[in-house]
């Protein structure tokens, strides 16, 4: 893209209805044009403006809490109606301290982890001498200082999250030296900051698991391997596909079509056995659910709540 | 272009009716946008179908009212969406300066020239692609920015900025090391994935708060962080490989950072971008 970003480019760009390759065009030309790039810049800092009045509906405890809702919803319910399932070995309920369900799978390595919450507490201690230093410079009335590429060329770790807080007020000279600092702001928060640390651990995210329509198709996402059972559950295969990032859905419209969603616009399906392939999507936003009524169709929720939708196997993606 | 069975499911989709616009206007405003975005190619029935199916027909019926005068369009659009122009124009200048753009924005939207004959309204430009409300943000923006950077053209240079510029050489070679360092990042940058440049120009140049960037990039404050990271030290290390060879050993490009780093005024990002970047008065600001 040679030419400036007009505003109707620059307003579907921020809201990620532009197709991939104006999207990477627009990106592309913003980097090395001053203008525009004064112009994302202008409508990042708007942005918050016109979030301000959002419904509730929009807010990401609300959010997030529709997909766990309808998971928590169906597991309970493959729990209930699962077949062979003998009902004299049913254990009594788990109370609130037993975080680990039969279903549970081997926690993910840190590694693989969102870097959401896990890099923003490990982080944080890094971080706590810059937080301080500006909290710092603020407290004492100094100007701010210029951010100069020397400033790149340091080692340290750059102001992640855990330095996103508001600064402490003026009139509390070094209070942000040493009150505690929250994470981050409660419009980024993500899923496992919205449901707080006991609350998740309570969930414990079980192993995913769909079920095909017929019931005894089955799915399961362990880590890092996708299992496939075609007898309602007692025995499992592993297929041959690595899962590459933390999966977080996923939805069967018939015995021989997966698809699965996760972190990072993460999409796989199969409309074969044990053939799983990686289907594009157009930007890396985290993917909250998936409803797939065939191999070709489907639509994906993004944990920031846009429905994109494929009518052609994932080749395009179209706003809904 | 477009079949009339679509264009009027379209029109009944956009509740047009409610502005009492006529059929015929909204079908001009679909194919000037179909015209536009497909550039004279003439798109498959299935991908204008698609394309249509994900306009925003409310807001474009509603943009196409307001263009032709509609008193009750117009009513409705200054009582819904005067509140959130001037919320971003408050976001952009505290100050008020910005609200007098968003206020000369609306003579714009009327018509340049008033209602009659050779007027253009604004609203032609809108196309449904996105909501009216960020379509109105993004015109604001444009119109904020080129207003600041036509201000800033008339600007002298800054004295106290050229006189607060480091006199005294702490090291010997310091000038020498900052012209070799400033050259290799320079280059460092340029070689760089333009994602990454835009992410590092937004922090930087621009001074966004990691969250501001994670809105223009579609990704989480944490990933902005992690990716400003990764690049930082591909910066370091490209800039390393520069000078070892171009000749230094270790230890001089040891000396050539330390030197480089302790002399910040040398090496700012904006000037090396050579952009004309506005900055925040504090920078607190950057954290929120």
């Amino acid at each position: 893209m040679d030419q400036h970003i007009d505003a109707e480019s620059l307003a579907a760009y921020m809201e990620g209805t532009l197709s991939r390759r104006e999207r990477a065009a627009a990106e592309a030309h913003a980097a090395d044009c001053p203008r525009c790039l004064h112009l994302l810049a202008a409508m990042a800092r708007t942005e918050e403006s016109s979030q301000a009045r959002r419904s509730a509906w929009s807010l990401p405890v609300v959010r997030w809490s529709v997909p766990l809702l309808a998971g928590a919803t169906a597991l309970a319910l493959w729990i209930n109606v699962r077949p062979h399932r003998p009902f004299e070995s049913v254990p009594p309920p788990p109370t609130s301290e037993d975080v680990s369900l039969p279903a549970v799978s081997t926690p993910a390595p840190e590694a693989d982890r969102p870097a959401s919450s896990v890099e923003g507490l490990e982080r944080q201690g890094a971080k706590s001498d810059e937080t301080k230093t500006r909290a710092d410079q603020q407290s004492a009335g100094a100007a701010p200082q210029r951010v100069t590429s020397a400033d790149a060329l340091q080692s340290r770790t750059l102001p992640d999250t855990a330095t996103s807080a508001p600064a402490a007020p003026a009139a509390t000279p070094n209070a942000g030296a040493t009150a505690p600092q929250p994470l981050e702001k409660r419009s980024n928060l993500r899923f496992e900051d919205t449901l707080g640390e006991t609350a998740a651990a309570r969930v414990a995210m079980p192993a995913l698991e769909i079920a095909s329509p017929d019931s005894m198709t089955r799915w399961r996402v362990e880590g890092k391997t996708i299992l496939r059972s075609t007898d309602g559950g007692k025995t499992w295969n592993s297929e041959s596909v690595p899962v590459e990032r933390e999966v977080t859905a996923g939805s069967s419209p018939s015995p021989l079509v997966a698809w699965l969603v996760g972190r990072q616009g993460y999409i796989l399906r199969t409309s074969a056995t044990n053939q799983w392939r990686r289907v594009p999507f157009p930007e890396p936003a985290d993917l909250a659910s998936v409803s797939a009524r065939s191999e070709r169709e489907a639509e994906v929720t993004t944990s920031d709540g846009r429905v994109f939708a494929t009518v052609d196997g994932g080749q395009t993606w179209q706003r809904r | 272009m477009i079949e009339s069975r679509l264009t009027e499911r379209l029109y009944r989709r956009s509740h047009a009716e409610r502005w009492s616009l006529p059929l015929d206007a909204l079908q001009e405003a679909l194919e000037r946008g179909v015209a536009r975005v497909y550039a004279g190619a003439s798109p498959s029935k299935r991908d204008l179908e698609r394309y249509l199916d994900g306009l925003h027909l409310e807001d474009l019926a509603l943009a196409c009212a307001c263009g032709t005068g509609n008193e009750l369009a117009w009513e409705y659009f200054i009582s819904e969406y005067r509140p959130a122009l001037y919320r971003a124009a408050d976001a952009l200048d505290a100050s008020g300066g910005a609200r007098e753009v968003a206020d000369s924005l609306y003579a714009e939207l009327y018509g340049v020239r008033g209602r009659g004959e050779g007027s253009q309204s604004l609203f032609r430009y809108f196309h449904g692609r996105s909501s009216l409300a960020t379509w109105l943000r993004a015109i604001l923006a444009q119109r904020w920015v080129d207003r600041i950077r036509l201000e800033r053209r008339s600007v002298p240079l800054e004295e106290d900025r050229v006189a607060s510029m480091p006199t005294r050489a702490i090291d010997p070679d310091a000038t020498r090391f900052a012209a070799l360092v400033r050259a290799a990042l320079h280059e460092a940058v340029r070689r760089l994935h333009s994602r990454d440049r835009l992410r590092l120009r937004s922090y930087y140049e621009q001074d966004l708060t990691l969250a501001q960037i994670g809105r223009i990039t579609g990704e989480h404050e944490a990933t902005v962080s992690r990716h400003l990271t990764r690049t930082r030290k591909i910066l370091k290390s490209e800039i390393e490989g520069h000078l070892r060879r171009s000749g230094m050993t270790d230890g001089e490009i040891e000396r050539c950072l330390a030197s480089a780093m302790q002399d910040t005024g040398m090496l700012d990002l904006a000037e090396l971008f050579r952009s004309e970047s506005v900055r925040k008065n504090d920078a607190v600001e950057r954290s929120e």
